[in-house]
């Protein structure tokens, strides 16, 4: 566990290097994921312009959701998401040779690798759309609330963290597919807008199939206080179980990896 | 046929092999519109909360929106300056001008082959949101004439056009991931893809007007759903002529300066 620490501190150390020596493309980076982040601002604007709630959602409750959607896509995209995308290119390449022979967890080493600092423009623009949705829910959301909603977005980001993993995981036998991140982008995509706007058998298949209704949908829900106790235990079961399937997955997929090289 | 003729016939297969050899990729780039035009219609719908009409437009016509577009992105939205200026930037451009056949001419051959490709690939996922969407889906609802099959050419034209403008600017710029990522954001918003024009904001939609995005697919589908006639149908054409020209024009400028800039070696 030490040496873990060690390894992930030298990780930090190294990404820092990296982003001093680019400085201009990291402000460039905050201000371009800002702009995303505006971008989904005009969307909603130009929907509630022509209503006052969706699927029962109103306007400050939506900003909510998004709000929390870049916050999973901020934590996501800093702490693993460049790291496990490399999956591919490690499999095309043959570098991942590299990686199974050192004597760490290929699974820790390649999702805690490299640490994007860049992301904080999207931490940003959660705050704002947080702070836009607080100044106008009525109630605001009480502190056991608060704490249900920090705990199912972690559960969040790990059911995230897990199906990205996966999805990359693929990769060790779809070799030519070089966009399987896209998977994982759709996955989001459909996380941004409540999972209460599809009908019922999107709503199962997003509930007890994909889990996309836990990335954001939930937890939003949670600290809304309109959640029900039942789902919210099972956001846990989730994140957990499929995180040991994600592990798993990838020890199974290792079997059937040869080297590109020889 | 000429000698010309014949080797943009060859171009064009060689191209789409070459997309069907990279379906499965070419697949999941097509997802992102196939969400898009399973979920948009669906928060739409749930906005309507008993209403007929929503900015003129009643549910089926929402729903035939989206379908709409998405079909018409596959055709028309042409996303070639990623590779071109790949090509530019690893100096990859060189094999293409010592041919005896102009660069302007292999790129609207591969950007066609896989525009094609594509739309048939999106075939199959456009009639599972047809079968999701079926008590909305209504044929009559589209006029699929004249007018609009020369609106979708002109869409793919001026497309192809602009990302061409853009494409030049890999040999100026060093990094031009961020730019073209930019480029997404008034592309999303402006050529219909988030919404239909008309429900957006007058500030927009006069933006709309006055750049090229609306010109690709926000006309073309509007035509098929008879939202532009007479004059506004009349203008919106003249637009897409006027916004295919300067685009050309502009793009060659570009691309005649850049080559002075061209190494060759890659940067």
């Amino acid at each position: 566990m030490k040496r873990y620490l060690r390894l992930y501190r030298a990780f930090l150390r190294a990404s820092f290097v990296r982003e001093a020596e680019f400085r201009a493309n990291f402000w460039a980076k905050v201000v371009f994921n800002l702009i995303w982040v505006g971008f989904f601002v005009m969307t909603l604007k130009i929907i509630y312009r022509h209503t006052k709630a969706v699927a029962g959602w109103t306007e400050p409750e939506a900003f909510m959701l998004a709000s929390t959607c870049y916050l999973l896509d901020a934590f996501i995209a800093t702490f693993f998401y460049f790291g496990l995308s490399e999956i591919p290119t490690l499999v095309r390449t043959g570098t991942l040779d590299f990686v199974l022979f050192k004597p760490v967890d290929s699974q820790f080493w390649i999702s805690l690798r490299r640490i994007n600092l860049d992301q904080l423009g999207g931490l940003v623009g959660a705050g704002v759309l947080a702070a836009y949705a607080l100044l106008h829910l009525q109630p605001l959301p009480s502190l056991a609330n608060v704490g249900l909603y920090l705990l199912m977005t972690l559960c969040g980001i790990l059911i995230y963290y897990s199906f990205h993993f996966t999805m990359m995981t693929l990769g060790i036998w779809l070799v030519r597919v070089e966009n399987l991140w896209v998977l994982s982008d759709v996955f989001m995509q459909i996380a941004r807008f409540p999972t209460d706007v599809f009908d019922l058998i999107l709503r199962r298949v997003f509930t007890y199939l994909l889990p996309i209704a836990f990335l954001a949908t939930i937890p939003t829900k949670a600290l809304l206080n309109k959640a029900d106790l039942g789902f919210l235990w099972f956001a846990v079961l989730w994140a957990v179980g499929f995180f040991a399937f994600s592990r798993f997955f990838w020890r199974f997929a290792l079997r059937f990896y040869t080297s590109a090289s020889s | 046929m000429s000698l010309f003729w014949r080797k943009v016939r060859a171009l064009f297969v060689i191209y789409f092999q070459d997309s069907l050899a990279y379906r499965a990729s070419g697949f999941l780039w097509i997802l992102t519109d196939l969400v898009q035009c399973l979920i948009m219609p669906m928060v739409w719908l749930a906005a309507y909360n008993g209403r007929s009409e929503l900015g003129g437009y009643h549910p089926a016509q929402m729903v035939m929106y989206y379908l709409m577009v998405a079909l018409t992105s596959n055709f028309v939205v042409s996303h070639l300056m990623w590779d071109v200026a790949y090509e530019i930037k690893e100096g990859l451009l060189s094999q293409w001008l010592v041919r005896p056949f102009p660069f302007l001419w292999v790129l609207f051959v591969r950007n066609l082959s896989w525009r094609v490709v594509r739309t048939f690939l999106f075939l199959p996922m456009l009639g599972l949101c047809i079968l999701y969407y079926r008590s909305y889906f209504d044929l009559s609802l589209l006029r699929l004439e004249g007018w609009w099959l020369l609106s979708l050419v002109l869409g793919h034209l001026v497309s192809f056009f602009s990302s061409f403008m853009l494409a030049n600017l890999a040999f100026w710029l060093q990094e031009t991931y961020s730019v073209f990522g930019l480029y997404y954001i008034p592309m999303l918003l402006l050529s219909g893809w988030v919404a239909p024009l008309g429900l957006t904001p007058g500030w927009l939609q006069w933006l709309a007007a006055v750049l090229p995005f609306r010109y690709t697919t926000a006309v073309p589908v509007e035509i098929a759903l008879g939202k532009l006639t007479s004059d506004a149908l009349g203008v919106a054409i003249l637009g897409q002529f006027i916004w295919a020209g300067l685009g050309l024009a502009l793009g060659w400028v570009l691309w005649r300066k850049g080559l002075h800039q061209y190494t060759g070696v890659g940067m």
